[in-house]
């Protein structure tokens, strides 16, 4: 259940089912026929919203920080996006310290987006902690996916958000 | 590896010639149309690839994929020439790709566990007894470095497969059976994928999909 909601979060619009492509490997994905440009498809095919931490680490590498900037660029010409900064971890520690890891990479990655010119007041992060893995294993291939920050286009505030 | 000085001197015929841009001739223009200007990045620059020219199929995509690799693996489909990066909701990234010619393919499962920027090329001992004329040694952001702006390094167990995903001086040659046994991308698509896989990253590499696994 928690994978189905997890899946339905990740690509733009949960609806299920799109009669526009047959349901087969390699049909194109929902929402991703004809992309237009400045949507989230056009975000989540040309530049990406995943960046990614070393464990225990919520510095933004030189590695993340070319996400990062790719990010901005695209954001400073998509004004209308609102940006939901979304922190995970899956680290060594216990669950409040990864709660507070994960809040820790989603500020890193605000403070980042706005050090490249995107306004704060446009931003705000949650921190998941280890609630929302991407793959759940104890090996470095799904530790590695799961220590990231997903920089979510909203169109509009959430609960999250403070002082709304 | 794939580097294809063959390639540059004899074929992809006349298109792999033209690559040596010594002389002003037919196929100089036919492969100077592959290109659109220049990139930078980091210190370097590659040439961009004009994509009016690549048929569609082999550009990068989101597609429907069904499968039980969980989210985050890269699987390579050999034969059909496509890299995916499996997402949730049966979804994935798809890249067209050129793989190794008969004889220098491999499958498995590996594991990205070194990246890097501008990689310099060394040709492996075994190609260099095939190729003699191949230099020892390329340079990182040299023009004619067949790995382009970014190598993905694959391991299996800690050790260096010594069979990695790269860029591309050919952009031609995706959709096809080229190197000696890597996986090339488009310069774009490489930088691309570069940023969505961390270090540790799982990758299958498959003749076909719904072949039976690989170990």
């Amino acid at each position: 259940m928690a994978g189905l909601l997890l899946s339905c979060l990740v690509l733009a619009g949960c609806n299920s089912t799109d009669l526009s492509t047959p349901d087969v490997t390699n049909a194109r994905a929902a929402g991703f026929v004809d992309i237009k440009p400045g949507s989230e498809e056009e975000f989540i095919l040309n530049v990406g919203r995943r960046i990614y931490f070393e464990q225990g680490s919520a510095v933004v590498t030189d590695e993340a920080k070319m996400t990062i900037v790719r990010q901005a660029d695209w954001l400073k010409k998509n004004k209308g996006w609102l940006i939901k900064v979304q922190g995970h971890a899956d680290d060594p520690g216990s669950e409040s310290a990864n709660k507070a890891l994960s809040t820790k990479r989603a500020e890193a990655v605000l403070n980042a987006l706005a050090d490249q010119g995107i306004p704060r007041k446009r931003m705000w992060v949650k921190g998941y902690g280890i609630e929302r893995p991407v793959t759940d294993c104890d090996e470095i291939t799904c530790k590695s996916q799961n220590r990231r920050v997903v920089v979510n286009l909203r169109e509009e505030f959430d609960a999250s958000a403070p002082g709304r | 590896m794939s580097i294809s000085r063959r390639d540059f001197l004899t074929g992809s015929a006349a298109l792999g010639g033209a690559l040596l841009a010594r002389s002003p001739s037919f196929a100089n223009a036919a492969a100077d149309a592959y290109f659109s200007g220049y990139m930078e990045d980091n210190g370097f620059r590659y040439r961009r690839t004009n994509f009016k020219k690549i048929d569609p199929v082999w550009q990068r995509q989101v597609v429907k994929y069904f499968s039980t690799e969980s989210p985050g693996t890269v699987v390579v489909d050999s034969t059909n020439h496509f890299l995916y990066v499996v997402y949730e909701n049966n979804t994935a990234l798809r890249y067209g790709v050129g793989v190794g010619k008969e004889g220098f393919q491999w499958f498995g499962r590996a594991r990205i566990d070194r990246k890097a920027i501008w990689p310099q090329w060394v040709p492996p001992p075994e190609m260099l007894e095939r190729r003699p004329d191949l230099p020892r040694r390329v340079e990182g952001g040299a023009a004619d470095n067949p790995l382009g702006p970014r190598a993905l390094y694959l391991y299996r167990d800690g050790s260096d497969l010594g069979y990695r995903l790269h860029g591309t001086l050919e952009p031609w040659s995706i959709g096809r059976d080229v190197s000696s046994g890597c996986v090339r991308m488009f310069p774009e698509d490489v930088i691309d994928l570069y940023q969505r896989c961390p270090k540790g990253t799982r990758v299958l590499v498959l003749k076909h999909l719904g072949e039976k696994k690989a170990g």
